[in-house]
């Protein structure tokens, strides 16, 4: 399979003629596509409610555009945008894309507009906007997943995998805080803390343990220990999940979480674990950056002030932050374009993003981090998770056509490696399923495309680098 | 002793509804608590909140997809009823089996197959994102289970009160208007109220071929099931409130239905 | 429309009074046609909704359309078909759709049997019992889901605290692949069991007298009775309500999907989860019709096996 000559074609006419607008006079000017109308899928959420519609009104009363939005769950917005895409519907012209899921898919079936052509007209992206300067190199790093493609997504949300603590525990029982994976599992076993009966009162450590979902947190201790989704050799992608240093990995998660999580760790969804968390059930959580803002509500949480984050601890092959970031992008296949470009390119201004960075969105924007009238949930969580925006990879899925196949695949050794746990039945499993991504891969994709999260992005974090947060904590010894 | 078996009855009867009435006591009253005593499931007893409506009908757009809801099955058990009734009794006096056995077809198969082909022909037709598209869409699950379930209810209505009205010189379409649509009233009102609630659930028609303008109720509760929202609060606030619609319409339909239960009997 | 045809004649009772010629002719002509007349919506709605896109699917089984690489799909006559049957998850699905819909079916049909025959004695506030008891099946199904998903949460979930509170272990309800399968079952028995009343106690009210009252005369029990009266008598309601709710239990989606979406492990995937999975999360469209045709042959083959035991009466 090659990557459709059509899509350069067009990337290259669109280069020389820029767009529409382009022909009129060169002036950047707000109200140019005036009593346009543009429709957008996006992710029900705080993504929508607490950065986009608030913001919208000001939009359409500078433009005269007036923007449509549908909300959907997930995984309704995939199956709706996958069927609307592959159609060619012009419905939808532009929806917000997580380049490590769908995106290789939609680049290399030609649905995401090319997006060089407007960044570089003056007339239709704003002065001011800055882009690629103001944006992390992190964030950056995750908007490209397939090779020779050329700039299709604006990448705007940095959530980032890390490491929840609580500190109040850690100060109790006097227990460092883990700057390595050997710390973790230390301290992990420190804080699983019974009570005079013998009962678990507190569980020591929590992750994702269940299918698919697991591979996002667990991305981040594969490469830590040196492993990797997949590795290329002359130009051949083969599974790599079975090598030796993720093998490691996969033993020392599923140990973590056999010995030190509650059981329903096996099963449970993200916010079941955040939820278990916020209930002071669970001393440490490997999970998104964003539940801060719960743990810290008084509403929502047990532990509001004393949970704080930083990052996951480093292994033998360095720190490498796992950004699972969120893009938008435009349809191929939209009649307005230009339009909904400025609308993205006006809602992922500094101003609104500095908006969404306030209101519980990290973002990729580096000004939103270091505003003054910005102020994190706590000085190490603001800390971590802007190293996680500067050093971070989109590590959350095994890059593929067939992403969800593959991610089932690696979840099901995740479950052998939690409830056996001994290292022959990791490998055999693991071979097993390498062998079964290995054919996935040759049937659904025919080159080697996919840049591949190992091969591309920022090296590991510098060891002062992760010791920054946990200075900030104080506890340090 | 009458009186004993009475209250044997009684007791029998709450002790079947018990565990039926607990989940929506359980939903309407946790839908007030406040999330971090979800953490302590033994609690019953808190200052009620109503922080969780607020978020719900804040964030999403549940109480405009309700009404939309109830416009969208109301068409189409209204229209289906419509068709239904006319199918179902040609069948039951033509013995049009190949139809009524085409019609049974239709029920077992499996929509997921066929949201796709679907969308391909409401696109050709423009009729994606549209009232009328989705009600004609649901017409796809209130024709044909209306149609399995009157014609029961038409076959139990006596063949001589209808030879009568023909014998006085009635035309057919008459007789069904005058005689068989009355006494089947109760059997219509029932079949009615089953469409609407089959048609009131279905939650991929309305995902696939709506659009910004027309979404149901179950998309929009569905997303409090994804993992990213996590308040077991909202969960059940949202829950609540596409709740009520169903019971006010039990409520002002159920003596009808009761009715609809005892048509069976009438021809015996 | 049919009304103004023959306007006058809206009182109720049929005159005898002559007609004009030509509309006596056209209600003849609409007598004569009516079975073709009354089935024309019925039927084109039908060919629209049903007919064409069913022709598509078949035609989507033959070849090997995957959603991103739309532009190189091609025929492969029946690959889709052959490989469908060689897929492990394929056929544990189908083992686990008879699970879940045959321990949905019997369990509300045992249970709802046995609330019928209460519901079907005269007594006061039988009618408001009856009442509270449909609610379940008026309520959205997703919604539904969403409270038994609390219900069910293993850390903070009321069941699991009165296990405990109890002493006992709790369970995992939708995490542990043994529990997750009877757990979706008690929703669906839940929810649905009012519906399987509904059917058997309309039966039950349709039964005449005389077969139980010679019964009583003969001396029978009320056990036995019900075994040689009530049930032979019953056969033709039972099988309706039993055709009605296996089509619906086996295409059950939306409490799934809500619940478990197939998981743990697989273990709640049911032909249809399987189908959804294959053309929305893995787009593989192709073989996800191919399977669409094999499960509407599967359902087809249950319902003709259920209609064998039909009632004369339930003869189409």
């Amino acid at each position: 399979m090659h990557f459709p000559s059509r899509l350069i074609a067009g990337a290259a006419v669109s280069l020389v003629l820029g767009s529409a607008a382009s022909t009129a006079a060169q002036e950047f000017n707000w109200r140019q596509f005036e009593g346009q109308t543009i429709n957008g899928i996006l992710n029900e959420g705080p993504l929508v409610s607490a950065y986009i519609e608030p913001q919208l009104r000001e939009f359409e009363d500078l433009t005269g555009i007036t923007v449509r939005l549908e909300k959907l769950a997930d995984s309704q917005a995939r199956q709706k945008l996958d069927i609307v895409l592959s159609g060619k519907d012009p419905s939808v012209d532009f929806f917000n894309v997580q380049m490590d899921e769908r995106g290789g898919a939609y680049t290399v079936a030609g649905y995401l507009e090319n997006l060089e052509g407007y960044l570089a007209n003056p007339a239709l992206t704003p002065a001011d906007y800055n882009y690629p300067g103001d944006w992390a190199k992190g964030c950056l790093a995750t908007t490209k997943v397939v090779k020779d493609a050329p700039l299709n997504n604006l990448v705007f949300s940095a959530q980032a995998q890390l490491l929840h603590i609580r500190e109040d525990l850690f100060r109790q029982h006097g227990v460092k805080i883990p700057e390595t994976l050997d710390e973790l599992e230390e301290a992990a076993k420190k804080l699983t803390i019974r009570d005079a009966n013998g009962n678990i009162e507190t569980y020591g450590f929590i992750s994702r343990g269940a299918g698919l979902q697991a591979t996002a947190s667990f991305g981040t201790y594969l490469r830590n220990f040196g492993g990797s989704w997949f590795r290329e050799e002359n130009g051949v992608k083969t599974a790599n999940f079975a090598s030796k240093e993720s093998i490691d990995a996969f033993e020392y998660y599923g140990r973590l979480i056999r010995e030190y999580a509650p059981p329903a760790a096996l099963t449970n969804q993200h916010a079941a674990n955040a939820n278990l968390f916020a209930s002071g059930k669970v001393a440490i959580l490997s999970e998104l950056n964003f539940y801060i803002y719960n743990f810290n509500d008084p509403a929502r949480s047990r532990i509001a002030g004393n949970a704080t984050t930083i990052l996951v601890p480093r292994g033998p092959a360095g720190s490498y932050p796992n950004i699972p970031t969120t893009s938008f992008a435009i349809s191929s296949f939209s009649q307005k374009k230009d339009a909904s470009w400025l609308f993205l390119a006006w809602i992922t201004g500094k101003e609104q993003l500095l908006y969404a960075q306030k209101n519980g969105t990290p973002v990729c924007r580096e000004s939103a981090w270091v505003d003054p009238s910005y102020q994190a949930p706590s000085p190490a969580w603001g800390e971590a998770s802007r190293l996680a925006v500067q050093y971070g990879r989109a590590l959350a899925k095994p890059p593929a056509i067939a992403i969800n196949e593959v991610r089932e695949a690696v979840g099901k050794v995740i479950d052998v490696a939690i409830r056996d746990g001994s290292r022959a039945a990791i490998e055999a499993e693991a071979s097993k399923q390498a062998a079964i991504v290995d054919e996935l891969i040759a049937r659904t994709e025919k080159d080697s495309l996919f840049t591949g999260p190992e091969q591309t992005g920022q090296p590991s974090a510098p060891i002062e680098a992760q010791r920054r947060p946990i200075e900030l904590i104080g506890l340090a010894n | 002793m009458p009186h004993f078996r009475t209250l044997v009855l009684h007791a029998a009867a709450i002790a079947v509804i018990a565990p039926f009435t607990f989940v929506f006591v359980f939903m309407v009253w946790n839908s007030f608590k406040p999330d971090f005593l979800f953490f302590d499931p033994g609690v019953w007893m808190f200052q009620p909140t109503l922080m969780h409506y607020r978020d719900v009908i804040q964030q999403s757009d549940l109480v405009e997809n309700i009404t939309n809801s109830l416009v969208v099955s109301g068409f189409a058990t209204v229209i289906g009823i419509a068709c239904g009734l006319m199918t179902a009794y040609t069948i039951a006096r033509y013995k049009l089996r190949k139809l009524a056995l085409a019609i049974l077809f239709t029920r077992m198969i499996p929509y997921i197959t066929m949201l796709i082909p679907l969308w391909l022909v409401f696109r050709e037709a423009g009729l994606i994102n549209t009232i009328p598209g989705l009600v004609l869409a649901h017409l796809l699950i209130t024709i044909p289970f209306g149609v399995w379930i009157l014609i029961a209810y038409i076959e139990d209505i006596p063949k001589d009160l209808e030879d009568a009205a023909l014998m006085d010189g009635a035309s057919r379409v008459q007789a069904f208007w005058h005689v068989v649509l009355p006494l089947c009233r109760p059997g219509i009102i029932a079949t009615a109220i089953l469409c609407f609630v089959f048609s009131w659930n279905n939650f991929q028609f309305a995902l696939v071929l709506g659009g910004m303008d027309v979404k149901t109720a179950p998309v929009s509760v569905f997303q409090f099931a994804s993992p990213d929202t996590g308040s077991m609060g909202a969960m059940l606030a949202a829950a609540t409130l596409v709740t009520i619609p169903g019971f006010l319409l039990v409520m002002f339909a159920q003596k009808q239905m009761a009715a609809g239960l005892t048509i069976g009997g009438i021809s015996k | 429309m049919v009304d103004q045809a023959y306007h006058g004649t809206s009182v109720r009772g049929f005159p005898r009074a002559e007609r004009a010629r030509p509309a006596r002719a056209a209600l003849e002509w609409v007598d004569r046609n009516l079975a073709v007349i009354f089935n024309i919506p019925t039927v084109a709605v039908l060919i629209a909704l049903v007919a064409i896109p069913a022709v598509m699917v078949v035609y989507s089984s033959l070849t090997d359309w995957h959603l991103y690489l739309a532009d190189q799909r091609q025929f492969v006559g029946l690959d889709n078909y052959v490989s469908a049957f060689r897929d492990e998850r394929w056929i544990t699905a189908i083992f686990q759709t008879i699970y879940f819909a045959g321990g949905s079916v019997i369990l509300q049909f045992v249970i709802g049997f046995a609330i019928a025959l209460l519901f079907n004695q005269k007594f006061k506030g039988n009618r408001f019992y009856r009442g509270i008891f449909m609610l379940p099946m008026l309520a959205m199904s997703t919604a539904i889901s969403l409270v038994w998903l609390i219900l069910y949460n293993s850390s903070f979930g009321p069941l699991n605290y009165w296990l405990v509170s109890l002493g006992l272990s709790s369970v995992e309800w939708l995490g542990d692949p043994r529990w997750a399968m009877p757990s979706l079952i008690v929703v669906q028995v839940w929810q649905w069991t009012p519906f399987m009343t509904l059917l058997l106690l309309a039966g039950l009210q349709s039964l005449p007298d005389e077969p139980f009252e010679a019964a009583k005369l003969d001396g029978a029990s009320a056990f036995q009775s019900f075994i040689h009266v009530t049930l032979p008598l019953m056969r033709g309601h039972i099988v309706v309500a039993l055709v009605l709710r296996s089509i619906i239990e086996i295409k059950e989606f939306d409490s799934i999907m809500t619940m478990t979406e197939g998981g743990p492990n697989g273990a709640t995937e049911t032909m249809n989860m399987n189908i959804y999975l294959n053309a929305f999360s893995y787009s593989q469209l192709g073989m996800a019709a191919a399977k669409g045709v094999i499960f509407f042959a599967f359902i087809l083959l249950i319902q003709a096996l259920l209609l064998k035991i039909r009632a004369r009466r339930w003869s189409y």
